[in-house]
């Protein structure tokens, strides 16, 4: 049948559908979004106060410009599963067994996994350490993406990719793989937020640890719609500025250009633009513990002994390797939790950084059927990335003056077609420039962020309110255009001497936080509220044939081997 | 079983203002009065300009096809007495539209916004020539009215904004008071029933 057929056969629907929808179009348009402000309430009473001083630069703006969000990898289509309300567990079941039919042809992983956290694992700090080298791959793709000549060179060399064109297919292959939706069908598999983020810091990160409140509430409502090929983003800058009152502290959503999304910036701010790469897992264990099994024992930690509240794992597989005795835990959702002690004279980095570890967990089968006893922990951790980026090659993105972020900015001349646009662009990009003493990026693992910092005002407005005017209407009339031209801009973007650059990427935060309990494992990355004992535990020995009573390295794998997150913890106590 | 209800004269509801006057003007139509065409853009012309400029790329495609719209108006009352004027109408500025469409599809003429719909829809369908007879296409029509009539109302709706007034998925998600995504969602999974269920009433999609 020919589409023509059913796009004239609508055209012939009864007056009561027609009647219906005419009712909704006869309506005053709603306001988007309320429901994200309740909900938000808390957060955005705390968010207006910060802003409070943007106020004023908001009323004063007329300096705009633009980024483009840097492509990501493109998820699994949304509902992939029809009946997502009314699904049955035969009909999940079944479902999911021909998504990995699809997932069988995922493409092969990249050396990243083992390279970085080898590299990051070789010099150990001598405390807890963790690190999932599956959510620094997808902000190295994003960091790709928004950099252009020389600098994105360096990332692609540190992905140990050619092309960003394969490594973007690659990570969208990987996030297919991994996600599966099964957080939008059974909430409790892993899931993934990602989002435009304007927010000073420390209103969501204290002390360092993500606010659990915020993150709960985010999981159920953002993870679907994380799927459906980034809007997301969209949406919650519209929701920032919803809450904002249209006053965006700087930065404010733009058109889609291209088929891409756009934030505009206010130069003149002296907030954060974050975007944000959150992986998010948790799951019980296949077979679950019997916490009346759980005992008081010592744990023999790196700085000294400490007692513990031992959860006995009734199944899991001992797999020993080079260095190292372990346990393979298998989880509910996929995957395993798996838990290594080294042999006398090595460390738990060491089984990380001689990678012996991770090839067992990535092969995801075998080892002998036993029980385990398991300490009951939580610990976080955060490094910078951007000494692990750097150390592995890539320092370009992080250094002032030298990195080149004309993708993210669009600031390359080519995105326009006649001389006049360029002449235009060129206009623009002296405005800005003149407008942003720095504009400094920070990307982060888990918080990416663009931030405009210590910025001032050009001498003459006059001619930045009229670039900037202009530039809007220019992107207002782009935003029919083919994607293949913004594709063509990012990948022609070259090194560019002549340009003066004052934008770099500052730091890629990765914190993350692990916790295991007695409900089997609960997992998260970042941060995870997690149970109080529920009853006394009796001190002795726990009944089980492994007990993981020394420092030891942890890993959780996705159920077709992806290391989700690995670690070193020395010390069960924070 | 429950008693058969009376209805009463005064019972029954009465044709508001409006109806009394859509009456009036289908009234002129059937007495072959022009200045049924006239009251018909005076009180409806806005409207389909509306409906016209959703589906059409310019202000001139747009106004042609309203005055396409009351003359096959013309055309078809009599014998036709629409019920609901202003729908009957939209139904043939649409059906006007969509002609005019393909005229400008021909010469290229199109921004991609704009066949959007048309390509989405395209996606369920296999592309290759099926029986083009009109007894088949009001078969697929009563099916499509049918499917739609099993939805939700919102997801209805959505479909309805997208596919017959070929609104853009932000505006739509304005109206609703919703997100873009979850328009896009609702449109997939209704693409996807749609397939199905034609499919299952046997058509050769």
């Amino acid at each position: 049948m020919k589409p023509e057929k059913i796009y004239e056969a609508i055209g012939e629907l009864d007056d009561g559908i027609l009647a219906e929808t005419e009712a909704v179009r006869e309506t005053p348009r709603k306001k988007p979004f309320r429901a994200f402000v309740r909900r938000w309430g808390t957060l955005a009473a705390a968010i207006l106060i910060a802003a409070g001083g943007v106020l004023y630069g908001w009323m004063h703006r007329v300096e705009v410009t633009y980024a483009i969000y840097p492509a990501e990898p493109s998820c699994a289509a949304t509902n992939v599963y029809p009946n997502l309300e009314e699904f049955t567990v035969e009909d999940y079941l079944a479902w999911r067994e021909e998504t990995d039919r699809a997932i069988a042809d995922l493409l092969p992983e990249g050396e990243f996994p083992e390279r970085s956290t080898a590299a990051l694992f070789s010099s150990p700090s001598g405390g807890n350490l963790l690190y999932s080298p599956y959510n620094a791959e997808i902000s190295l793709v994003s960091l790709a993406d928004m950099t252009a000549g020389q600098t994105r060179r360096q990332l692609l060399n540190v992905a140990g990719e050619e092309d960003l064109t394969d490594f973007e297919k690659r990570m969208e292959a990987r996030i297919n793989a991994i996600q599966r939706q099964d957080a939008v069908a059974l909430r409790t598999s892993y899931g993934c937020l990602n989002y435009y983020f304007y927010i000073p810091e420390e209103e969501y990160i204290i002390d360092g640890v993500f606010d659990e409140e915020k993150l709960h509430s985010l999981i159920p409502t953002w993870n679907p719609s994380y799927n459906n090929d980034g809007l997301l983003q969209f949406r919650f800058v519209r929701f920032i500025n919803a809450v904002l009152g249209g006053a965006g502290a700087g930065m404010r959503a733009g058109p889609m250009r291209n088929g891409y999304e756009t934030i505009q910036i206010d130069p003149a701010a002296e907030d954060t633009i974050g975007i944000e790469r959150y992986l998010y897992v948790r799951s019980a264990w296949l077979d679950p513990a019997d916490p009346a099994q759980m005992r008081k024992s010592t744990f023999n930690g790196k700085s000294g002994e400490c007692e513990a509240d031992y959860v006995v794992a009734p199944k899991a597989y001992a797999v020993s390797g080079d260095g190292f005795s372990a346990v393979r835990i298998p989880l509910l959702v996929g995957g395993d939790l798996w838990l290594a002690m080294p042999d006398d004279g090595l460390t738990p980095e060491n089984l990380l950084a001689s990678g012996a570890l991770l090839l067992a967990a990535k092969s995801g089968e075998g080892g002998k059927q036993t029980t385990a006893a398991v300490p009951r922990f939580s610990v976080a951790s955060e490094v910078d990335l951007k000494d692990l980026f750097t150390a592995l090659g890539a320092d370009k993105a992080f250094t002032p003056g030298e990195a080149n972020l004309s993708p993210f900015f669009g600031t390359d001349e080519t995105d326009f077609e006649t001389e006049s646009e360029v002449q235009f662009h060129r206009d623009i990009l002296t405005g800005i420039r003149d407008c942003v003493d720095e504009i400094v990026t920070k990307t982060e693992d888990y918080f990416a962020a663009v931030s405009a910092a210590g910025a001032s005002r050009p001498e003459d407005e006059d001619r930045i309110r009229e670039i900037m005017e202009k530039l809007g209407s220019v992107i207002e009339s782009e935003q029919d255009r083919a994607d293949d031209r913004l594709r063509l801009i990012r990948e022609t973007a070259e090194d560019d001497a002549a340009t003066e650059r004052k934008y770099a990427v500052t730091n890629v935060k990765h914190p993350i936080r692990l916790a295991v309990d007695e409900t089997g494992v609960k997992t998260a990355a970042y941060s995870l509220a997690f149970r109080a004992p529920t009853e006394e535990v009796r001190r002795g020995t726990p009944d089980a044939s492994q007990i993981i009573d020394r420092p030891f390295a942890v890993l959780i794998t996705a159920e077709d081997g992806t290391i989700l997150l690995a670690g070193a913890v020395n010390d069960i106590t924070e | 079983m429950q008693p058969e209800l009376a209805v009463h004269g005064s019972d029954l509801p009465q044709p508001d203002a409006g109806e009394r006057e859509d009456q009036r003007i289908i009234g002129l139509f059937w007495d072959r009065d022009e200045r049924a065409i006239a009251d018909c853009a005076a009180r409806y012309g806005p409207y389909l300009m509306t409906v016209a400029r959703n589906l059409l790329p310019t202000e001139e495609d747009a106004e042609e096809c309203v005055s396409e719209t009351y003359w096959r108006a013309w055309n078809l009352i009599p014998p036709k007495r629409p019920e609901i004027l202003r729908l009957f109408l939209a139904r043939l500025t649409r059906t006007a539209a969509v002609d005019l469409l393909r005229n400008l599809r021909a010469r290229k003429r199109i921004p991609a916004y704009l066949t959007e719909p048309y390509d989405e829809l395209a996606e369920i369908v296999s592309g290759s020539p099926g029986p083009e007879d009109e007894a088949e296409g009001r078969r697929l029509s009563r099916a499509i009215n049918a499917y739609l009539t099993g939805l939700s109302s919102d997801a209805r709706i959505i479909f309805v904004l997208r596919y017959f007034y070929g609104e853009d998925m932000k505006t739509i998600a304005s109206r609703l008071g919703c997100t873009s995504s979850k328009v896009r969602s609702a449109l997939f999974r209704a693409r996807t029933g749609l397939k199905t269920y034609l499919e299952q009433e046997g058509f050769d999609l």
